[in-house]
């Protein structure tokens, strides 16, 4: 009986090793909606993220209320008027990197295409964006730069600022990933 | 057989492991407080301080007024002719203590306050924010009335525990139990004692309309009202606008500053001795 338990914790921790994830709880994602009215370019420093280097599958998660602003009369609209960050809390993006495979990890600078599913403001939408993967020996670094259409999610700008705020919003993604 | 079912069972356990919503949950940082925010839209309920203070660095500067009476008629354009103003300057010394300078042309009032948040609703788990304000008044015309014209004669303190909680997205609701002490043998017919206290519970909320527009009303019982006094209600709504809050209202307080409005109102609802007033916000940054 002992021996069988040693064996059975020895193949339990074979799988679990051989479950490659990186992740990181403090990526950065910035979006920059700025007109020549306003600069609106807030940071979000509390990305969590997760990269399951075995099949390319990324998944990343961020608090709408940790976007942080210049302005705090900004932020406030942010998540009370435009995002609704009581009702919806997070944004997410779950997806694949497109032809994963082990030479991405190679310590080369490597463009990649991620494929999958963005939610902001509780609206689903499929997405494909253009991103950068390089590894040192402990980390994979991940960067990327796309833009959205906020109407796209449900988010309308009130007519009497519409000149202030920009339609379509960059959104920068830096990430540092550990293994787990 | 039972030592298969074990095997069986860490071998789909340890494969079954990476399922996306598994992940997110795995994402989730639950140990971190969700601080309310928002409660209301501006620094004032309508005539009442709100739990609201101004942000670090940023001044609020509030500009009011309240006309004469609704039912003064056409010929004074229902009261819009005759009105009394106030400008406030509130300053945020941090995200949670505020200080304010003000001057109502009611009485000729200057007034210095202080408004400190105690703690915040949602900080582990806490259900209301908390915060305390405190005025003095320094009465400009007080000394003409005073028998002796002593400086000290001329103030008068307003000490306030904010209490408020946001209920959901469009509802919050406020009491501020308040306790005035004037300095003064006061002016007024229907007060004529020295180093007078008074003790009032102000009660307010507001309802959000739409994400730009919400309607707020206040009403302050005095526990020891004396005669010819009314207690002050007020309803109203609030219009955001970007930098800026528009709260237009009705009222049957005409004066501006807590001592006023609390303890000298004498407009009664029923007689028509209601006001239209406003107040208009404008942040400006320092950051």
């Amino acid at each position: 009986m002992k021996q069988f338990l040693f064996i059975l914790f020895t193949f339990s921790a074979i799988f679990a090793s051989s479950q490659e994830k990186y992740i990181s709880r403090n990526g950065s994602i910035q979006f920059i909606a700025s007109t020549p009215l306003e600069t609106i370019d807030p940071i979000n420093n509390h990305v969590s993220c997760i990269l399951d280097t075995e099949n390319g599958n990324i998944v990343f998660q961020l608090k709408m209320i940790s976007f942080k602003f210049e302005k705090a009369l900004m932020e406030e609209h942010f998540n009370e008027k435009y995002v609704e960050s009581e009702k919806f809390p997070k944004a997410t993006f779950q997806g694949k990197i497109k032809d994963w495979n082990t030479t991405l990890l190679n310590g080369e600078k490597h463009m990649v295409l991620a494929i999958g599913n963005i939610t902001i403001h509780g609206i689903e939408k499929e997405i494909i964006v253009n991103g950068i993967i390089k590894t040192n020996k402990i980390n994979i670094f991940l960067s990327s730069s796309f833009d959205i259409t906020l109407a796209d999610f449900g988010i309308e700008i009130p007519k009497l600022v519409r000149d202030k705020i920009s339609k379509t919003v960059k959104v920068e993604v830096n990430m540092n990933l550990k293994l787990k | 057989m039972k030592r298969l079912l074990v095997l069986l069972g860490c071998f789909f356990l340890s494969f079954s492991s990476f399922s996306q919503d598994d992940v997110l949950s795995f994402l989730d940082n639950e140990d971190e407080d969700n601080l309310t925010f928002a409660t209301f839209k501006s620094t004032k309920i309508i005539n009442l301080q709100s739990i609201e203070q101004t942000n670090k660095k940023e001044l609020d500067f509030v500009i009011s007024h309240r006309f004469g009476t609704v039912n003064s008629g056409i010929e004074n354009l229902y009261g819009l002719d005759n009105g009394s103003m106030r400008m406030s300057f509130d300053y945020g010394l941090s995200d949670n203590v505020t200080v304010g300078l003000a001057r109502s042309s009611s009485q000729k009032v200057i007034d210095v306050s202080v408004k400190g948040r105690v703690i915040t609703q949602g900080r582990k788990n806490f259900p209301f924010t908390v915060a305390v304000y405190s005025a003095i008044y320094y009465d400009t015309l007080s000394s003409v009335w005073a028998s002796e014209s002593l400086l000290k004669n001329d103030f008068s303190f307003v000490n306030q525990i904010i209490i408020a909680r946001k209920i959901n997205s469009s509802l919050s609701l406020q009491l501020s139990p308040s306790f005035t002490h004037y300095n003064f043998p006061s002016p007024y017919p229907w007060q004529n004692v020295v180093n007078k206290r008074m003790y009032a519970l102000g009660i307010g909320g507001r309802y959000k309309v739409n994400r730009s527009v919400s309607v707020n009303s206040e009403w302050i019982p005095i526990l020891d009202k004396e005669e010819g006094t009314v207690n002050s209600f007020s309803v109203g709504c609030d219009i955001e606008t970007g930098g800026h809050v528009f709260q237009l209202f009705l009222t049957n307080s005409t004066k501006m500053y807590e001592r006023g409005f609390i303890n000298e109102t004498l407009g009664e609802w029923g007689d028509g001795g209601v006001h239209f007033g406003f107040n208009i916000s404008r942040v400006f940054n320092f950051n």
